[in-house]
Parts: C-alpha cells; structure tokens; sequence
C-alpha cells in the first residue's frame, strides 16, 4: 500500500488521475471502479449516491454514478468506454462506505471495458502513483487525507 | 495533594460525520464539567478548512484524536475512542499529580 500524507493507494489498483478514480483488475475483462483515497476527502462525507443501472453503455469521462456530500456534488467519472455489469447496492444504500472504505466495500461499479488497450493507457499503477497524485494534491490544495477511526481503506 | 498545572488545555479533533467521534465529544465535556473548568476544552470540527489546517500541523491522521497539552507541551495524545475511564484517569493524574 502506497501512502502520501496519510493518503492510501493500494498497489494492485489502476488509478485514472483526470477522474480521481480507482480501477481493479478482475481478472475476467472486468473492472471494479471506486473514488480513490484522495477524492473522497475532496469530496467529504457523502450523504447520497446515485448509480446507473447495471446492462447501460458509457463512455470514457461519462457519469457512472452521482454523489453528493454536504459541500459537494458531482458525476463519478468512467476511466473505460465499455459497460455496466454489475453496481454495489450498499454503496447507494450506505453511501459513508464510500468514505469509510473506498477501496474495498465502497466499490462503486464493475464495469466491461470495450476499448480496454486505448483506455488502460491514461491509467497509471505502481510507483507512477506517488508522482502523480503529489502533483495533484498540490494542485487542489489537499495537505492530506484524515479517516475517521474504523477506516478500512 | 500538591496543586495541579495552571493551564491544561484538551484539544479534541472530531468531525460530525465520524460515528465515534460523538460519543467522545459528549464524555469529554461531562468530564469538563465534572471537573469544574479546571482544564479548557476546546474541539476542533474537520469539517472546516481551518479546522483541517490545523489537524494536518499537528499530525493528526485519524479522528477522534485527543491531544492534552500542560502548560503549552503536549503530555498526551489518545488516537481513536478511548477506553472507559482512560480520559479521566489520563485527567486525573494531569490534573492532581
């Protein structure tokens, strides 16, 4: 697990920068997509979450979901073209997972690429990570990330 | 009983949609009143930018945090919800050394 300012970013992720999004490899041609880290402190706590349905097409930069904090509302992004298979019910009904643990139980959606090797290619993993998101941070001002206690990550 | 400090200060960071931080909020004050003012309190809500600011200088990672501070040094920092009884007997003994 990668860490800046008390930021976390789990190595196995693919991150899209542009969206503040995370995406996870299934292994089976899908990818499960969630905020990162870093957006839901953006973000802060979020009190809705409003996803497409599960069988709907979009598009790379497109809206995969809504979600609306106390100072904030906005689309999550789509790091893919492809569709929609699967949406996480809990994270509508409890949109705080997606605070509390944006990477595990507040996954979002799990999407099918269509155009997997174009899309893949804006996504960064690894120790790009770091440098990347070092620059964002310092770009909208984030000084870091504070969980509440019971963060899962 | 030797007389104790003459400024104590609890900081309490929190933020209102932290599940563990009002319950720690509220036995925080109770004990403030318990122990007649002799220590101030003050909480510090993360929801604001200054609030952040602040947490972020003093190395403030999760919430609750309570930092003590006697006379201008921190003595003590309890991260997450303390045990029942630890902020009183943490008080106690800052208090009637």
């Amino acid at each position: 697990m990668a860490e800046l300012n008390n930021c976390l970013f789990p190595d196995d992720l693919y991150y899209s920068l542009e969206n503040n999004v995370w995406a996870q490899d299934m292994g089976d041609g899908s990818f499960r997509i969630g905020l990162t880290d870093v957006a839901q402190t953006l973000a802060g706590s979020l009190i809705h979450c409003k996803l497409q349905p599960a069988g709907k097409a979009v598009k790379k930069g497109k809206s995969l979901a809504t979600v609306e904090s106390g100072k904030w509302v906005g689309p999550v992004k789509s790091p893919f073209t492809g569709d929609i298979l699967e949406t996480n019910p809990a994270a509508e009904s409890t949109p705080t997972l997606l605070n509390k643990s944006p990477y595990k139980q507040g996954w979002i959606v799990r999407i099918k690429p269509s155009s997997l090797d174009e899309d893949k290619g804006s996504l960064v993993k690894g120790a790009e990570v770091l440098t990347h998101y070092k620059a964002y941070m310092a770009d909208k001002q984030v000084s870091g990330c504070i969980h509440c206690e019971g963060f899962e990550g | 009983m030797k007389e104790g400090p003459a400024s104590v200060l609890l900081r309490l960071f929190t933020h209102p949609a932290c599940a563990g931080c009002g319950p720690v909020v509220k036995s925080a004050w109770e004990l403030h009143e318990a122990f007649k003012g002799r220590f101030e309190l003050k909480t510090i809500s993360l929801e604001t930018k200054p609030g952040l600011d602040e947490a972020f200088a003093q190395g403030i990672k999760t919430i609750p945090t309570i930092l003590l501070f006697v006379e201008g040094v921190e003595v003590e920092r309890i991260i997450g919800a303390p045990a029942a009884g630890q902020l009183e007997q943490t008080l106690q003994k800052i208090l009637n050394p």
